[in-house]
């Protein structure tokens, strides 16, 4: 048993005055009887009595003490330690992912409850405990690092939200595993719904999942078939009853269609809207009805305009280049070997002009260029021939994968850099191959013929081509239309314009700090505007951001909770057991015997 | 103090036929059979002559039939000779129903019943360490004086009443009433004294109501009517059974006493009623016959 405050031993001053307030209640009143004869024999047979019975005649007043007394020990707040809260201190993980907005019971999410059991965990550690918070969800975040205020770690978890992300404690234990070293005794307390492993940490998991049924939209796609729209709705059943349900599609919040399908038990159904006119820019469907996790009941899609890039390819013959475009989805590629006819091509408003070792007289004025051995003098020199070198990829968004990548080429041109570009491949101090955004296309330029070169035998050469031709056909604002909350949506704003802006789904909108950034802040479900001004039009572009799959899956049992793993799990936070509330009933009782004392007397 | 000898006690008094167990062999001539073979017309016994008797009792008749000379023995009548020693320590004034009032009924009682058997009476009052003796009282007519001296007394002294009772001098035998609440460690001693002054002895033992259960709760600072010595002292209900305990530990010792040395003991509550105490508490002392 541990003592949690020690500050009401002060009122133990009270016992004395209790005894000094019996002595004052006991005024004498004088009273004139025939003889004092008898009294006095009365007085011998109480002397004679043991001192046990002579206690009994001021029995009243001990029990005031005893009542007394056990009302300051009920302040002190003892409470029975069982195994486990033991530590100096104690790293409790809530696990916030998405999956913990399903409902414990009426009345409670599985966060309501994680908390409550947090809260009430916290409230029965014994005093100078250190306490570290840490929430979990697709990463960890450490809220309080050792305090033992426990005030306000009850606040803080208190304010601990609900997010959206994909994930599960394990980021948590692993945040808990990097600090262990720092305290002697540790006890780790993770609180969450679905399996974790605890990695030889001591401690115990308080398992918030609850049975519950939930019936959730995966996906929402969209196509077009005669010049009809179609779409899909992917829905899932999660629970073990067949389930009747409804989806509505709205487009850009007008209803569009409604369907009524039934899904068996653990199954999805595939839903159809077809022949649909709807020509706007925002698709929801709505599953009705009530389950136990209604996040999940709601899909977004976006419909952009141009999903797919164009590619000129300027080339006498190159397989290499064709096979590694060939490998990619999403674009149409136009071949031609006549440099002179390329006036002709260039009116068809390219995304991707590739020039394999042929130059026009004129480079295009807009979409984004990749030239293989050819100079430009307007826009950049070729330097010297360095023969037959090494090359080495260095860091840049083309060669993102390829670190410490080498291959050799032969009659290779050392480049030089235009302040608008930055390396990508180099041969020692020579630059043989360099990228950067001039007057608001994207050129890339490498000084050797790939023919020469072993690179495109190498692994990574459609990598970086890959690298290049996404990071070129990126003329929309956002560069994904659909994520999940938590996952990064790219921004690939115009440099001419104003910095970008971003409106979430409850209308706050922020600037962003830079052109081309991944924005990372999705944790709210719904559609996302981003908007941008250039030459004083106001361009935008919609994504949405969509409840993560893998979190509708609340109605399986977590398999650690089988301590299969040796983990130790509790329904509810077994630590401690205040003693405070049966010591006051405990006292009540003895006042109840106390006031039937006193009316016998 | 009219209240003491009533119209009730009167007509109760009235009623009152009762002979008081007392054999005595001295004394003067009186209405009481005496254990001394005497000279009254009322036939006792035989036996035979012894050189000396008086020739005049000789049972003629009996010598014809046995021819052995056999005397008449005559009972001989004397007077009782009764003492009523009444407690005047102001410890006897206390009570609703008073005890003061109820011992001098009693005294009254027990005079009537002495001086209407033909019986000598002694009143005696206790007064501390002094005793008022009256003179002796013979006859019905004189009860009046009894009454008289009962009415004027007053319950005023302190003082043990052994050492009260020490300064009696006894001529013969007789009887004496001890009238008093008994709260003295003495009484053994009283009644030894008695005893020794060849006195058969009855103990009239009156206790108020509030002594015997004590009505009173609370802290209380109890003052002795007599010493007037005090006790702090809180009554609560176990102190209430102490009391009671220790009321029946003084009562039991009282009656040990009293068995002791052969003492008619009369335990009397004041508040009992005139017939209970003249006919219930008196019954004691009746002779059989």
């Amino acid at each position: 048993m541990k003592i949690l405050n020690w500050w009401p031993l002060f009122f133990l001053l009270l016992i004395p005055i209790i005894i000094f307030m019996y002595l004052l209640k006991q005024k004498a009143v004088e009273k004139e009887v025939s003889s004092l004869y008898l009294f006095r024999e009365m007085y011998s047979n109480i002397e004679a009595n043991t001192p046990w019975e002579k206690l009994k005649k001021n029995w009243l007043m001990i029990l005031q003490i005893i009542t007394t007394l056990v009302l300051i020990f009920a302040l002190m707040s003892p409470v029975l330690l069982n195994k486990g809260v033991g530590a100096d201190h104690v790293a409790i993980v809530i696990d916030n992912s998405a999956g913990m907005q399903a409902s414990y019971s009426d009345s409670q999410t599985r966060l309501d409850y994680a908390k409550e059991q947090a809260q009430s965990l916290v409230k029965g550690l014994r005093s100078g405990t250190s306490v570290s918070l840490i929430t979990s969800a697709s990463s960890a975040t450490l809220l309080i690092s050792s305090s033992d205020d426990k005030n306000q770690i009850v606040k803080k978890i208190e304010e601990i939200e609900q997010t959206n992300f994909e994930g599960s404690a394990d980021a948590g234990i692993d945040m808990v595993l990097s600090m262990k070293s720092q305290w002697e005794s540790l006890e780790t307390v993770c609180f969450t719904d679905t399996s974790v492993y605890m990695q030889n940490l001591d401690g115990y998991i308080v398992d918030t999942y609850a049975p519950c049924k939930n019936v959730g939209i995966d996906y929402l796609s969209h196509g077009f078939s005669n010049n009809k729209l179609v779409v899909l709705a992917k829905v899932s059943n999660y629970s073990d009853e067949e389930v009747n349900a409804e989806v509505s599609l709205y487009g850009d919040d007008i209803l569009q269609n409604i369907k009524n399908f039934t899904i068996a038990a653990n199954s999805s159904e595939i839903i159809y809207f077809d022949e649909l006119d709807f020509n706007g820019n925002v698709l929801r469907a709505e599953l009705s009805g009530v389950d136990d996790l209604r996040s999940d009941n709601i899909s977004y899609d976006i419909m952009s305009e141009d999903d797919e890039t164009d590619i000129l390819l300027m080339t006498d013959a190159n397989v290499f280049l064709e096979n590694a475009l060939g490998l990619m989805e999403g674009i149409n590629v136009t071949k031609s070997g006549d440099i002179y006819s390329f006036d002709t091509f260039a009116s068809q408003d390219y995304d991707v002009y590739i020039f394999d070792s042929m130059i026009p007289g004129q480079l295009p004025s807009e979409g984004n260029i990749i030239i293989f051995n050819a100079p430009y003098p307007d826009l950049y020199s070729f330097k010297e021939n360095i023969g037959d070198v090494n090359i080495e990829a260095v860091e840049h968004d083309i060669t993102t994968y390829m670190e410490g990548f080498t291959f050799g080429a032969s009659n290779v041109y050392s480049l030089e850099v235009p302040f608008w570009a930055k390396p990508f491949l180099t041969s020692g101090t020579d630059t043989v191959a360099f990228s950067g955004e001039s007057n608001g296309q994207m050129i890339s330029v490498l000084g050797f013929d790939l023919h020469n070169s072993d690179l495109a035998l190498k692994m990574e050469f459609p990598l970086m081509i890959y690298n290049m031709i996404t990071q070129f056909s990126e003329n929309n604002l956002v560069k994904d239309t659909v994520v999940s909350a938590g996952n990064s949506v790219g921004v690939n704003a115009q440099m001419e314009g104003t910095l970008p802006k971003v409106k979430k789904p409850d209308e706050t909108e922020s600037e962003l700090s830079d052109y081309r950034m991944n924005y990372t802040s999705t944790d709210q479900l719904g559609v996302y505007t981003v908007s941008q001004e250039v030459d004083g039009f106001l361009q935008s572009a919609y994504f949405a951001v969509n409840f993560p799959n893998s979190e509708s899956k609340v109605d399986v049992i977590p398999t650690s909770l089988d301590t299969e793993k040796g983990e130790e799990v509790k329904s509810k936070v077994g630590g401690t057991l205040n003693l405070r509330t049966l010591i006051i009933i405990i006292s009540l009782g003895l006042l109840g015997v106390e006031w039937i004392a006193y009316l016998k007397r | 103090m009219s209240e003491v000898f009533n119209s009730e006690f009167y007509s109760k008094l009235s009623t009152l036929r009762m002979r008081i167990a007392l054999s005595i062999a001295s004394g003067m001539s009186g209405s009481r059979k005496s254990k001394a073979k005497g000279n009254s017309v009322e036939f006792s016994d035989f036996r035979e002559y012894r050189l000396g008797d008086d020739i005049r009792r000789i049972d003629w008749n009996a010598y014809g039939r046995f021819d052995k000379l056999f005397i008449k023995l005559f009972m001989e009548e004397k007077e009782g000779i009764f003492n009523v020693f009444l407690d005047a320590s102001k410890s006897m004034d206390y009570g609703e129903a008073n005890k003061g009032v109820c011992a001098k009924r009693l005294a009254g009682a027990i005079s009537y019943l002495v001086l209407e058997n033909g019986d000598r009476l002694f009143l005696n009052f206790l007064e501390g360490e002094r005793i008022i003796s009256y003179k002796s009282l013979t006859g019905l007519s004189s009860f009046g004086k009894v009454t008289d001296y009962l009415e004027n007394l007053k319950f005023e002294s302190a003082g043990d009443v052994y050492e009260s009772l020490k300064h009696k001098e006894f001529r013969e035998r007789g009887m004496s009433f001890l009238i008093s609440d008994g709260f003295t460690d003495n009484l053994e001693d009283e009644i030894k004294f008695l005893k020794f002054h060849r006195q058969e002895v009855v103990f009239v033992h009156v206790l108020a109501r509030e002594e015997v259960e004590p009505d009173f709760e609370g802290t209380f600072a109890l003052v002795d009517s007599e010493t007037r010595g005090d006790l702090r002292l809180t009554m609560s209900n176990s102190m209430v059974k102490t009391y009671r305990k220790s009321y029946e530990e003084f009562i039991n010792r009282c009656e040990a006493v009293c068995k002791k040395y052969s003492v008619i003991y009369i335990p009397v509550i004041s508040d009992a009623g005139m017939e209970s105490l003249i006919f219930g508490s008196l019954s004691k002392i009746a002779t059989k016959s």
